[in-house]
């Protein structure tokens, strides 16, 4: 039987993590209607700051307090510096732990920043399908460049990097990374709330509705795609971070078949964005939400009983590998019940905040001394 | 720095002929329903997994080698080589299921969305929705002790995973003289290309059907004012389009590489992407044009990157799905059409000007 709290966290992570992938996949598909089919990529480089650049910071300060370990040996001797890290190091040194939590954010935000700039480029001269298919071929060049590269992975592709674990200090590290994703992605969360009902959030909207009208507004729409592509890119490898920190997500270990896998970090938050609601920052957290529990609770944990139940030893089904599949079963049909029931999403887009007419002009009124 | 023998050559032609089968039918399903359709690879594997338990079933219920069984559950590479019809019947009925497949995700998924009104995107995703309850149902019918019984352990070289899969190397025929080993499928393969291409471009020139293939792509609406209908048409056309993916997986049955086990945690498979390319660098609207474009990416992978070798080093073959990918991003960058867009000669005219140049 699984333990309630660590289903819990379990939950949590999963909800939290999602939350900010498909929050960040958002801005640019959902808000501005840039069909990006690399979202992947960008997360990645969240998981490759946490794995190579931190854990060499962590090396190199560690060098002269923990004997064995070396700034070479975190590529060298992954497993063993890394857990001499988290074994030796982090447990008695918080404040170099925070600090480096602090720098893989700063990194993360402005590596994704910079990678969605990059990608952005060729946005600004394709259009729809055409577009997806080249963010899709660019993130797959990616991963492949990433997976053999030995400096930036390790020389196991399918292994890894262990990463460090940053809240070695707190005694259970897990509940700690856990309500740090939890706070990542409420921060996350009400920023993109703030987005969406700011001018640039309607900036965005007006370029996916209607580009012609936006330019004749004078708004260079090159621009707020590029913008857009920069903020969702840079959130998505936050994204990355607080995978990679967290056990209950990457285990322990980056490997770029993990973080640059495009079924988990591309197809699986379109999904929840669809069935969400495209623009609508409270839907994806609904549809995360509920896949999350959905999916952790009964299925993965429950996969052999719920199997059972649904007969699969009746048919002489092996019940697990049966509720590996119903994973996938279930995000296919709720995708394409979603977009052929309510292809608005569960909560669709909220009309934006703007100013209240009513009120301003009643002030102004008041203001003036005109009675109504 | 012998990285081209003849060997290997013939691996690059049979990887590009399969791009090249696989690409036609993304070309014909985007052509008739503006959708990439992310689903297309799983209909050949669908098809491979049905043909492969169709041989299997077949030398089981006529007994054609006692022996057969006990070479499943050893796992040993030891030559068989069954009746050719067993092979046609697997055959036909692979070229049968992709298509139905393939026929099936037109009516249930993909027409109704369109009445609905839905964009280009929605149905983008509504193929990976489809895709994902394909790969349920493949995972969940290799679960089937039936099916289970039938298969061969392969153990994997990463991670000494051992998995059961329903590949059948050891069926192929073989043809070796000397050194050089050619296996069966690498001939088939280059067959089935030819055969698509021919077979295509009759059926597209020659016959009624064909031309109202043509006319419902070029112009639905006035292809139903001429008493077409479309909605028909382009349920064949994706028949079609699925029936040559189902060949695709019939060759993945005696392919090493390409058919792995569908797995929860490794979904994707590698083949996918390149299809895509092909199909984009050809020209996503034109039928020759796909399968010049996915047999270039073929052999841009495995002829032209082993070839560079001598200059980066062995380790270049790796990355070999980084020059298509290349060759994608550059087609989309600069003739969005693809190669097929291409007014050749003109550009012969030009490029024959300033080949003198330089």
């Amino acid at each position: 039987m699984v333990n309630a709290i660590v289903l819990t966290e379990q939950i949590l992570s999963f909800i939290g993590v999602y939350t900010i992938v498909t929050l960040a996949l958002n801005i640019k598909a959902g808000h501005t209607g840039i069909p990006d089919f690399g979202h992947a990529m960008f997360f990645g480089i969240g998981g490759i700051v946490v794995g190579n650049f931190v854990a060499h910071l962590a090396a190199a300060l560690a060098s002269h307090v923990v004997p064995g370990v070396t700034v070479h040996g975190v590529l060298a001797q992954n497993t063993e510096t890394l857990n001499l890290l988290n074994t030796k190091y982090f447990p008695t040194h918080p404040g170099v732990a925070i600090g480096l939590l602090i720098f893989a954010i700063v990194v993360a935000l402005v590596l994704g920043g910079i990678v969605g700039w990059l990608a952005s480029l060729p946005a600004l001269r394709l259009r729809g399908e055409y577009l997806a298919i080249l963010l899709l071929a660019t993130a797959e060049a990616v991963r492949i460049f990433v997976t053999y590269t030995k400096q930036i992975m390790g020389s196991t592709p399918t292994v890894g990097l262990a990463t460090p674990d940053l809240f070695a200090w707190a005694g259970n590290s897990a509940a700690a990374a856990t309500i740090f994703t939890v706070i990542m992605a409420i921060i996350v969360y009400w920023v993109f709330e703030r987005i969406h009902h700011s001018p640039a959030g309607r900036l965005f909207r007006a370029v996916r509705d209607d580009e012609d009208a936006a330019k004749a507004l004078g708004r260079d729409v090159v621009v707020v795609r590029r913008d857009a592509m920069i903020i969702g890119s840079a959130v998505a490898a936050l994204g990355g971070v607080v995978y990679a920190l967290n056990p209950f997500l990457g285990g322990g270990a980056v490997a770029a078949v993990s973080i640059f896998n495009r079924v988990f970090w591309t197809f699986w938050p379109w999904a929840l964005m669809i069935l969400g609601g495209m623009a609508s920052n409270r839907g994806v957290v609904a549809a995360t939400a509920l896949v999350g529990i959905l999916l952790i609770w009964p299925i993965r944990v429950y996969k052999v009983q719920l199997a059972k139940a649904l007969g699969a030893s009746l048919l002489g089904l092996d019940p697990n590998s049966f509720g590996n599949a119903l994973e996938y079963l279930l995000l296919g049909i709720l995708i394409i019940l979603a977009l052929a029931l309510k292809p608005e999403g569960i909560i669709p887009e909220p009309p934006s905040k703007t100013l209240d007419f009513r009120k301003k002009a009643e002030k102004i009124l008041k203001e003036e001394k005109i009675e109504l | 720095m012998a990285a081209i023998d003849i060997q290997s050559t013939f691996q690059a032609l049979y990887y590009a002929s399969l791009l090249s089968i696989l690409s036609v039918g993304i070309t014909l399903s985007y052509m008739t329903t503006k959708v990439f359709n992310f689903a297309h690879v799983r209909f050949a594997m669908v098809a491979s997994y049905v043909a492969a338990t169709i041989i299997l079933l077949l030398a089981k219920a006529f007994n054609i080698h006692g022996d057969f069984a006990w070479h499943n559950m050893a796992g040993m590479q030891v030559r068989i080589p069954l009746p050719w019809w067993v092979y046609a019947v697997a055959l036909i009925s692979a070229f049968i299921v992709g298509g139905l497949v393939a026929v099936i995700q037109y009516y249930l998924v993909l027409r109704p969305l369109q009445k609905r009104g839905a964009g280009s995107m929605a149905l983008m995703i509504s193929t990976l929705g489809f895709d994902f309850i394909l790969i349920a149902i493949l995972f969940i019918y290799m679960t089937l002790p039936q099916i289970r019984r039938l298969t061969v352990k392969t153990v994997s070289l990463v991670g000494r995973v051992a998995f059961d899969s329903l590949r059948m190397d050891s069926l192929d025929i073989v043809i070796s003289s000397g050194s050089v080993t050619i296996r069966g499928a690498v001939i088939l393969a280059m067959i089935f290309a030819l055969a698509t291409i021919i077979g295509l471009y009759l059926l597209l020139t020659r016959t009624k059907l064909g031309v109202m293939m043509r006319s419902s792509i070029e112009n639905p609406n006035l292809a139903l004012v001429l008493g077409i209908n479309v909605d028909r048409v382009f349920a064949i056309t994706w028949f079609i389009a699925g029936a040559i993916a189902g060949l695709a997986g019939y060759l993945f049955i005696f392919a090493t590489v390409y058919l792995t086990p569908v797995s929860p945690t490794t979904p994707s498979d590698q083949i996918i992407v390149s299809v895509f390319a092909g199909s984009i660098v050809g020209g996503i609207n034109s039928v020759p044009g796909s399968i010049g474009g996915g047999f270039l990416i073929g052999l841009i992978e495995k002829f032209f990157v082993p070839l560079l070798s001598p200059v980066f080093g062995p380790g270049i073959v790796k990355y070999d799905k980084v020059f298509s990918m290349l060759a994608v991003a550059l087609t989309l960058l600069f003739i969005p059409e693809g190669l097929a867009s291409v007014n050749w000669k003109r550009v012969f005219r030009l490029g024959g000007a300033k080949g003198k140049e330089s």
